[in-house]
């Protein structure tokens, strides 16, 4: 399969609303994948429950509680290791200083804390995902 | 002979090999990240392989990844740069194994290399000077062990064979504390490097971290290229080196740089690798050997006028080594400033969108970095982003050059440790010369007394 013929299937699944491809001609297999757009991947089942605040451009008294954001650019964890419970879920107590999810950057792992105490009222990131310095991470109450 | 290389790393050093195989007629396959995939040089490539995603595990770690991405380019040859799987002699092995060529040498000196008691075994016996203390694995019995620790004198470091690079270690300062200790750092060094072998060393209180630089062909040829110091250092990680090391005599650099051109001829060293000691009142101890090319290399071109990465690279070709000793004449100093992108105060990571890049040039100046205007500098690697490095007739020269240098520097979009280099050149102490590797983090300290 030469590179024109790849590059004709990659626009193709561009412009459609597919988010794979599969396609095979003689023993040649591509398959090619989309990231599904931030509108979709907030509606997957278990994060329906929450409002999505980013995308709701909310009038500023509608909004509740205060927001704990990123003090840096880096890729968010919300469980202390890979397969471990999160520091944290939706409705749980914090206290003042406790440890909401650590921020990866360069080989380095920085806490994001709770500045005071409450209770999680929202998780407006996603795990493992890339963030930027000052996004709204957690909505506390 | 292979005419095409596979760069297996990324950033400035997977540019700088890119320049030095181009120099040298050579084809070059550059894998990258997916976060990588945007970076100039990997566009400058003569073939450019995505090996995975952003996190190293699945990517730079990734040996098969590797491996496949040359058998599918037609690249007999993998350079893995420093760092990543620089120093794996599994990685050496398996490269070996698929008929390819390992830009560094034989898996068995890596692995000897690799091992701290082994190595430091091997240069005992190839009558390179250690540091005080045993060249065996510690003794399981804790009276041997307490024997041990008193026939050396307090104060000890406790160190895990497996470790290095100033990891796994502690300092114990009395025989009451020893037992503690090594029980802590043995579970420290089972958990972090699968080995929970440890050996026990005399603790040099105020020593200087000085490195040999080695060149050697698969002939039986060896040579040294002058010493490099690379004493100021923050939490084990250099910051700033220089080559060659300030008021040390000439006359006992060279015979300790003998005794490394000898130790290599003696265990078939092949490739380029550093030797590194600590230095204290007039005499050298060796530490541990890295068996890759490094970081500070730069320095050293500049003070011999030779090219290292290609002489790595034409030596995994099995050329015969032209130089000989006495063609390798020191010529001035040189330093490097490596520049990071971390907060100059709180040493904070700062990856991020570059919005301006400029660059400093002049006689004597040069840069090493994969940066440029719009570059987004990824959260998941080493904060380095370029290696500022200046050349002159004497130090002052050198100095002078470099903080022009650093003044012309110009990074907009991220904070980066410019101004922490420009305060060290403005440091008398360290422009004496001579600092030890407690220096830096006692300034840093005296600075700002947080």
């Amino acid at each position: 399969m030469d590179s024109e013929r790849i590059k004709g299937l990659i626009d193709l699944l561009a412009e459609s609303d597919l988010l794979e491809l599969s396609f095979t001609e003689g023993d040649s297999t591509i398959r090619l994948f989309k990231q599904a757009g931030q509108a979709v991947v907030r509606e997957l089942p278990g994060e329906s429950a929450e409002p999505a605040p980013r995308v709701v451009v909310a009038p500023a008294q509608a909004v509740t509680g205060v927001e704990v954001k990123a003090s840096l650019y880096g890729v968010l964890h919300l469980t202390p290791a890979a397969g471990e419970a999160p520091f944290v879920a939706v409705g749980d107590a914090v206290e003042a200083g406790q440890t909401l999810a650590v921020l990866e950057a360069m080989k380095m792992f920085h806490p994001v804390k709770a500045k005071a105490a409450g209770h999680v009222i929202a998780i407006l990131a996603q795990s493992g995902t890339e963030v930027e310095a000052g996004q709204a991470l957690f909505r506390l109450g | 002979m292979f005419d095409k290389v596979l760069i297996a790393n990324r950033g400035e050093i997977a540019l700088r090999i890119q320049r030095a195989c181009h120099g040298l007629g050579l084809k070059t396959v550059v894998v990258h990240s997916e976060a990588d995939r945007h970076a100039q040089y990997v566009q400058q490539a003569d073939q450019a392989l995505c090996i995975g995603p952003a996190s190293p595990t699945h990517s730079y770690l990734n040996q098969s990844a590797l491996l496949f991405a040359a058998k599918v380019s037609g690249a007999q040859a993998i350079h893995p740069g420093y760092g990543f799987l620089s120093e794996n002699a599994g990685f050496a092995e398996r490269i070996e194994a698929a008929g390819l060529t390992f830009i560094g040498p034989s898996a068995a000196c890596i692995r000897t290399m690799g091992d701290k008691v082994a190595a430091k075994r091997a240069m005992r016996e190839a009558g390179v000077p250690c540091v005080p203390g045993p060249d065996s694995v510690m003794p399981s019995d804790d009276a041997s062990i307490q024997a041990i620790a008193h026939d050396i004198g307090y104060p000890v470091i406790v160190k895990a064979a497996g470790g290095g690079g100033g990891r796994g270690m502690r300092v114990v300062n009395e025989a009451g504390a020893l037992l503690d200790a090594i029980a802590l750092t043995r579970e420290e060094a089972r958990l972090a490097f699968g080995n929970p072998e440890l050996y026990i060393e005399k603790f040099l209180g105020h020593p200087r971290h000085v490195e040999i630089q080695v060149l050697c062909d698969a002939h039986g040829h060896a040579i040294w290229l002058g010493c490099r110091d690379c004493s100021l250092q923050r939490r084990h990680q250099k910051v700033l080196e220089e080559a060659p090391a300030p008021g040390i005599d000439p006359a006992l650099i060279a015979q300790v740089g003998e005794r490394c051109a000898a130790a290599c001829r003696q265990m078939g060293y092949r490739g380029v690798g550093t030797f590194e000691f600590l230095y204290e009142d007039g005499e050298f101890f060796f530490i541990e050997m890295n068996t890759r090319l490094q970081v500070e290399h730069p320095v050293t071109e500049m003070t011999t006028g030779i090219d290292i990465v290609q002489q790595q690279v034409r030596m995994a070709r099995g050329e015969v080594l032209e130089l000989r000793q006495q063609d390798v004449q020191l010529n001035g100093h040189s330093l490097e400033c490596r520049i990071n992108a971390e907060d100059p105060i709180t040493f904070m990571p700062t990856p991020g969108l570059i919005q301006r890049w400029d660059v400093p040039g002049g006689f004597g100046v040069r840069v090493d970095s994969h940066v440029t205007t719009g570059y987004r500098v990824p959260p998941y690697y080493d904060s380095m982003v370029a290696k500022v490095i200046t050349h002159g007739a004497t130090r002052d020269e050198a100095m002078a050059r470099m903080r022009l240098a650093l003044s012309e520097l110009c990074v907009e979009g991220i904070s980066t440790n410019i101004p922490l280099h420009r305060e060290i050149l403005d440091d008398p102490t360290f422009c004496a010369g001579g600092v030890d590797i407690h220096h830096l983090e006692r300034w840093l300290q005296q600075r700002s007394p947080t």
